[in-house]
């Protein structure tokens, strides 16, 4: 029996689920020439999806390549989310050679935001008593999956050595079956419904895996207990 | 109904047989097999791509392949492994390897015309990073050999790769 913690009655929800769907995500893919077909399928459920490159530069660094090293086809790894406006201006690293899939580093901006998340960090922050980093909403599409990997960007890495480090990821609709969030050796299925689980670390390997019909969200938190 | 019934690793080397079949051509891709398998596959399909599933031969990630005995291996090894689970009919026995990436997705079994029959399949390596749904079971972790016996061949599954190597089941029904 895994251990969830539940915030259900910490912020209104529902509300926040319906408005996260007029927003703008983003679209990690890995190879954009397959874009329009992405886009040809009604299947998202955020108002518009863009690609960002800067974005998936950022926050993936070594990790293409370690997938393509591993015998996973570019063209097939595509999933979205929303972030939090907080973020400010910060390092980021820009692909140079798509072929090689290599990157330059450089000064750059998150350009899509969602405000609502703020009221989540705020209502999470207050219950459980921590500072929150960084916050987005992540979407994995029917038939789609993220593969296991680790989260490698520069900023995010040097978090992992604070004592009080922690990773939420909190379940935003009832559980649908075929679906599996994958935390080291940790399997997670059914996650109820605003729920969280608590991840042993930032620094594990993870992964989301979706072979049913729906799509999966969740919210991701990262940051340290006060 | 889904059962372990023991493993199998001791009397069948899994690995030499998954190397065997690294070199190979698969007899079927499994979405075409499955379709063929349909009296109407126009349901199956429309179903799938109501919900975005698109398929290996589009350029997506649903797709598996199947190798059969005789064509690909040995069929002293289906033999051996009926002997050692005492499984006195059957009437296929077939290896399924899913890629790095790919998925078996949720589906409605539109035909139900056949008989029901008992079905075991085997996790011909160790388990990382994948997830077999069968029914209400949900199976991950596995060692190299487990087996298990299903109820009912008709029962729904799924199942996904997110690891780095391809996943290889050896079934009988």
């Amino acid at each position: 029996m895994k251990n969830y913690i539940n915030l259900n009655n910490i912020y209104n929800w529902d509300s926040f689920v319906d408005s996260m769907q007029q927003e703008t995500g983003y679209l990690f893919i890995m190879n954009n020439d397959n874009e329009s077909d992405i886009f040809s399928k009604d299947r998202l459920k955020f108002k518009s999806i863009k690609n960002n490159y800067d974005k998936w530069q950022y926050d993936f660094v070594d990790t293409p390549n370690f997938w393509k090293d591993n015998g996973y086809n570019p063209h097939n790894i595509s999933f979205g989310g929303l972030e939090n406006s907080s973020k400010g201006p910060g390092t980021r690293y820009k692909l140079i050679n798509n072929d090689e899939l290599t990157f330059k580093k450089e000064l750059s901006s998150t350009s899509l935001t969602f405000d609502k998340l703020k009221g989540v960090v705020d209502a999470v922050s207050d219950h459980l008593n921590v500072e929150v980093f960084n916050a987005w909403v992540s979407i994995v599409y029917p038939g789609y999956s993220v593969p296991s990997h680790i989260d490698d960007a520069p900023e995010e890495k040097s978090w992992w050595s604070l004592k009080n480090v922690f990773r939420f990821s909190i379940a935003l609709h009832d559980p649908i079956k075929y679906q599996a969030l994958i935390i080291g050796d940790e399997y997670y299925h059914n996650i109820p419904k605003f729920h969280a689980v608590r991840w042993s670390h930032p620094s594990k390997w993870h992964g989301l895996l979706n072979c049913s019909k729906h799509n999966n969200y969740l919210i991701q938190l990262i940051g340290a207990y006060k | 109904m889904i059962e372990f019934v023991g493993n199998s690793n001791n009397v069948i080397n899994w690995s030499a047989v998954i190397q065997s079949l690294e070199q190979q051509t698969p007899a079927y891709f499994g979405i075409n097999f499955k379709l063929s398998t349909q009296k109407d596959n126009t349901l199956l399909v429309k179903d799938w791509e109501s919900c975005g599933f698109v398929f290996q031969e589009d350029g997506g990630t649903i797709g598996w392949d199947i190798f059969i005995p005789e064509k690909n291996f040995d069929v002293q090894i289906v033999q051996t492994f009926t002997d050692y689970f005492k499984i006195k009919n059957y009437n296929n026995a077939w290896i399924t390897r899913i890629n790095v990436g790919m998925h078996i997705p949720e589906y409605n079994e539109f035909d139900q015309s056949d008989a029901i029959t008992p079905r075991w399949h085997c996790h011909m390596a160790d388990d990382e990073s994948s997830v077999l749904y069968i029914g209400e079971q949900i199976l991950y972790n596995q060692r190299q050999g487990d087996t298990y016996q299903w109820g009912d061949n008709k029962i729904n599954y799924a199942f996904g790769n997110i690891s780095f190597k391809p996943k290889y089941f050896f079934n009988i029904s």
